[in-house]
């Protein structure tokens, strides 16, 4: 802890300001914007849970404005052209994309501002700060030892978003944040599924961080699987197997063996223990909500048909699904706001090409990176092909993109 | 001195920015803050607020709607309020979908404002927009032939209830369409099968929220009502029930 303290100092407080400015901002983003929220009824714009998601994309959007400047800065610093490679011309195509898919939308406006201004969004102003964010960490977090300071602090994180979820699991949390209906705790999150995926990503990443550089940081890993298995969080639970499985392999030819086998039988344990308590139902029931998220992709393919190319533009889902949704028997279809499935989603609102490059973003980076980093991408894939991201663990998945692009691109982060 | 130029106005565009996302953010509080009054009765109160909302978040779609729900409130409690808040509410609404034009509600709230305001011509265009966005919804099949039926439209009304019925597979949530249909065949002096709609209406719902007025008319319908239908002691609505003598408005 001493060390994380010193590191997060020197990383703060040493060196060139503008890059301290975007370092604090992003480690306060990724301590703050999971455990953000305010009371029921504080807020209104549509959204049952706008107050949960109102307060993180408040708090993203203020400041990733205010580390905007700091990060041009340090690009110009730079030189634009020092980062011209593969990786780089990936991420400009797949935000290129977004920009083109809502020039071309049914309603640009919406596109471009989102469906409801202030919750969350697939909107091109909500990717921008996403891409802010995204060139921060390539500017900012650029040697070995700041990607790892920034893994500890993404571990710290998901221990600190655990909390909330252990206290409600036992009803001790003293805040209601439960929506009406949800019988699992979501957290700070507002729905469990986001939880998972929040938690998933937070957990991958520290068993990366424990596994490959700090093994100390692998008791952060309790609080995280331990309110992964009271969300039941199926889809978040599919990412760490699929990351424990390539992480198994892989360390069979490498020096790792013994702490990924502390990490697995922890996770092993754990496991056999929730489902002594009964966290097993939530698993036997999954045969049939696959069946309703079949729903949502048949359904969605038939409006991939009729808008091939460039879709229906971004923040669109919901008005051109309730077109084709099918009738209710209690009167009203539903209408769900997003296809639960990463590229499914993508490619209804960006047609084709933008469900390629959005399916490039999810598994490109595995490409160019370690295969234990690509773990981590594999791994949160999984859980994206019953989901969608989300404010929280889309922020950081593209913190992760960009920790990728650096231990590509960058000398000084080999090794990482 | 490029640099200087480019920070400057990145430095602005971020402040913009952050003005922007605030006042937003605070527009959101007045917005919950308003509908906390409305549930408290304090229409006044409630409209006030909205308004703060609507100047701090120009561009959310839902608080125009919202007043305009507050304005028709008040009309009811105050029809001399009507001739001052109409045209407030109609540019309301008109904002509304204009920020949103994809999004059903409203144009279901602007089609129940006009039914309320007593204008079903713009009822029926509203509904049936909302109908364009939502085809598979046999509730506003529902609406827009309870509106056609009030507006002398009973012919027109029958198809969009054979749609209802349809989409809710003549299950049992189908008893509204068959009531309204009874009462689209009461118009065209299709006494008979009006009779039969309303007793399918019954028998789908024995004791749903129309069962008093279905019971009420199959009972002067139809002479000898309780040898043709036995479960009239299902609706338990019906005894406390009082026979309307007026003209009552559908309303599925």
């Amino acid at each position: 802890m001493t060390t994380l303290v010193n590191s997060l100092k020197s990383s703060v407080f040493e060196g060139e300001l503008h890059k301290n400015v975007v370092t604090a901002i992003t480690y306060l983003l990724v301590l703050l914007i999971p455990i953000a929220f305010v009371l029921k009824n504080t807020l209104f714009i549509e959204a049952e849970i706008v107050y949960i998601e109102g307060p993180k994309v408040f708090l993203f959007r203020v400041l990733t404005a205010i580390a905007l400047p700091f990060i041009i800065y340090g690009f110009i610093k730079e030189g634009w052209r020092v980062h011209a490679n593969k990786f780089a011309v990936g991420i400009i195509i797949y935000f290129g994309w977004i920009a083109v898919a809502t020039l071309e939308s049914r309603d640009i406006s919406i596109s471009f501002w989102g469906e409801f201004l202030g919750q969350d969004s697939y909107s091109l102003l909500a990717n921008l700060h996403y891409l802010v964010l995204l060139l921060g960490i390539i500017v900012t977090f650029n040697t070995k030892e700041k990607l790892i300071t920034l893994f500890k602090v993404i571990g710290v994180s998901g221990a600190i978003a655990s909390a909330p979820i252990i206290l409600q699991h036992y009803s001790g949390f003293p805040f209601d944040l439960v929506p009406d209906g949800v019988g699992r705790p979501p957290g700070t999150f507002g729905n469990p599924v986001f939880a998972g995926a929040f938690l998933s990503l937070t957990t991958m990443c520290t068993a990366y961080l424990a596994i490959r550089h700090e093994k100390l940081y692998g008791l952060l890993l309790i609080p995280q699987v331990i309110s992964l298995l009271m969300l039941q969080s199926r889809a978040g639970l599919l990412a760490l197997v699929i990351f424990s499985g390539v992480t198994i392999v892989l360390s069979l030819k490498t020096s790792s063996k013994k702490r990924v086998l502390i990490y697995l039988g922890s996770f092993a344990i754990l496991s056999i223990g929730a489902f002594l308590t009964g966290g097993v139902q939530r698993f036997l029931d999954s045969p049939s909500e696959i069946t309703g998220r079949a729903t949502y992709w048949s359904n969605s393919t038939k409006l991939i048909v009729e808008s091939p190319v460039f879709g229906f533009g971004p923040d669109m889902f919901r008005y051109f699904y309730l077109q084709v949704s099918p009738a209710n028997i209690q009167g009203f279809p539903e209408e769900p706001d997003h296809a639960h499935n990463w590229i499914v989603h993508n490619t209804v609102e960006m047609g084709i090409p933008g469900g390629l490059a959005s399916a490039a973003a999810l598994i490109g980076p595995i490409f160019f990176v370690n295969p234990f980093l690509g773990a981590i991408f594999l791994g949160h894939a999984g859980e994206q092909m019953f989901g969608v991201g989300r404010i929280s663990d889309l922020m950081l998945f593209y913190i992760l993109i960009g920790v990728a692009y650096n231990a590509y691109s960058r000398n000084n982060c080999a090794g990482f | 001195m490029r640099t200087v130029v480019i920070i400057v106005l990145v430095s602005s565009l971020s402040v913009l920015s952050i003005v922007f996302y605030s006042s937003n953010f605070i527009g959101s509080v007045f917005a919950s803050n308003s509908i906390k009054r409305a549930k408290q009765n304090d229409g006044v109160g409630a409209l006030s607020r909205m308004s703060i909302a609507i100047k701090l978040s120009p561009g959310v779609s839902t608080y125009p709607r919202l007043r305009s729900e507050y304005l028709l409130a008040l009309i009811e409690a105050d029809p001399t309020t009507k001739e001052a808040y109409e045209p407030i509410i109609a540019q309301d609404l008109e904002r509304a979908i204009n920020l949103n034009p994809w999004y059903h509600r409203h144009y279901i709230k602007a089609a129940e404002a006009a039914s309320q305001l007593d204008q079903p011509e713009q009822s029926i265009k509203l509904y049936n927009r909302a109908l364009q966005l939502v085809p598979n919804s046999s509730r506003l099949h529902d609406r827009l032939a309870a509106i056609l039926i009030d507006n002398g439209q009973s012919e027109l009304a029958i198809g969009y209830i054979d749609n209802a019925i349809k989409l809710t597979q003549d299950s049992d949530w189908s008893y509204r369409s068959y009531y309204l249909a009874g009462i689209a065949f009461e118009n065209m002096q299709q006494v008979e099968n009006a009779a039969q709609a309303v007793l399918m209406s019954l028998k789908k719902s024995p004791n749903s929220s129309l069962c008093p007025l279905a019971i009420e008319y199959l009972q002067k319908r139809i002479v000898d009502f309780e040898s043709v239908y036995h479960d009239a002691e299902k609706c338990t609505n019906y005894q406390n029930y009082e026979p309307s003598s007026s003209t009552q408005k559908v309303t599925p």
